[in-house]
């Protein structure tokens, strides 16, 4: 049996959008982050850090969203989603799928977490601390719609791919 | 009768940043590369010619004939990958590479963030802040330690009953995860993890690890 341990949409979703590429069987549990389902001690077992996702099978459990990806594609090779081992083509692989959790999610969760989720009083140090060192490698937020170049990793893409303009339909995590 | 075609890795490093962790790799692989320094104070990493290589414009990156890429745990994995025969990783689609994949990960997503959190808002000399101008934040290199202090614990749980993250055999998660104690280890957020700082200390016996490292 194949666990998925998730709450749409946040980055569990990687993992249920890999498991139906692949036509996996699997099982889904939706662990409320609203409600700490993610402390309760028995999901703490499965992920220390309580947070989604997890991913549980017969023989592992694992967590890390782009690990469990790696894991399922390497599983099913015969879907050809990953290039093959020691390739050029698997170094790109690799590549992106790590820029992916190194450097996109802490730049766009700086921007969701300040700007979509905190609320304009928080506390949050991010927030107050807005325009000034951010968290990670220069990238910094303003109260501005952001902009190609707002951020040191963006100043090569051009404005379009960066504007956050998804409607943050979900539900809100409290501070 | 044509010549040989000549295998150069190039690595692009600055040492001791996180490029440390492909010389390691390099190092423990025994392959043959040559490095290039990117001096990150005298801002080469912004040139032109360095950006064509990372756009980002960070350590490191590798070039071979064949490729180049950047993302220092990408990086590893596919040395790692390419040398079948020194077992740092375990067989491709087994149990025993999830976890593999998942401490690979684990650093890079989630260490090396607070970490740096931490260091930026405490160590870093202000004239190399950024944005330029910059001030440390107490709240923000607290947000690090405790951030720090909640995967430190994990790490010390599975580490207190074993040698290294996957068991007895050495692998590359040892390397990249590491790396992210010997950060730890520089700003000192390590000093409350006996656990980590002993696996660190016998990580520092390796030839390999010396060679990097410069010890």
């Amino acid at each position: 049996m194949k666990e998925l341990f998730e709450f749409p949409p946040t980055r569990s979703n990687r993992t249920k959008w890999a498991l139906e590429e692949l036509g996996v069987d699997y099982t889904s549990h939706v662990v409320s982050l609203p409600n700490g389902e993610n402390n309760a001690a028995n999901y703490k077992a499965i992920h220390p850090l309580g947070v989604v996702p997890a991913y549980r099978t017969a023989t592992f459990t694992i967590f890390e969203s782009v690990a469990i990806v790696l894991q399922l594609l390497d599983e099913h090779p015969a879907a050809g989603l990953a290039p093959a081992i020691g390739s050029p083509e698997r170094a790109a692989y690799y590549q992106w799928s790590v820029f992916s959790c190194c450097e996109l999610d802490p730049a766009l969760f700086d921007v969701m977490s300040t700007r979509c989720i905190c609320r304009p009083n928080s506390a949050c140090p991010r927030l107050r601390n807005a325009g000034g060192t951010g968290s990670r490698r220069g990238v910094r937020f303003s109260q501005t719609p952001l902009k190609a170049g707002t951020t040191s990793w963006a100043r090569h893409f051009p404005a379009p791919t960066l504007r956050w303009d998804i409607p943050v339909t979900g539900r809100r995590i409290p501070d | 009768m044509t010549p040989p075609r000549t295998q150069t890795t190039e690595l692009y490093e600055w040492p001791p940043t996180r490029s440390q962790r492909e010389k390691w790799a390099l190092e423990e692989l025994g392959i043959d590369y040559s490095s290039h320094l990117v001096d990150l104070q005298n801002g080469q990493q912004d040139s032109g010619a360095y950006l064509a290589l990372q756009p980002l414009g960070v350590v490191p990156a590798l070039k071979t004939a064949d490729y180049a890429m950047f993302e220092s745990v990408a990086i590893v994995l596919q040395l790692i990958d390419e040398h079948p025969a020194k077992n740092l990783a375990p067989a491709v689609g087994s149990p025993e590479r999830a976890s593999y994949y998942q401490w690979c990960v684990f650093a890079c997503a989630e260490l090396d963030s607070p970490i740096m959190m931490f260091f930026d808002n405490t160590m870093r000399p202000l004239a190399h802040m950024r944005p330029a101008g910059a001030q440390h934040d107490s709240a923000l290199a607290e947000r690090g330690r405790s951030d720090f202090a909640a995967r430190a614990q994990i790490l010390s749980a599975v580490l207190g009953d074993r040698d290294y993250l996957l068991g007895r055999e050495f692998s590359g998660a040892d390397i990249l995860v590491g790396h992210s104690c010997f950060m730890a280890g520089v700003t000192g957020l390590i000093g409350d993890y006996p656990v980590l700082e002993a696996d660190h200390a016998r990580l520092q016996q390796r030839p390999a690890y010396q060679r990097a490292y410069g010890h």
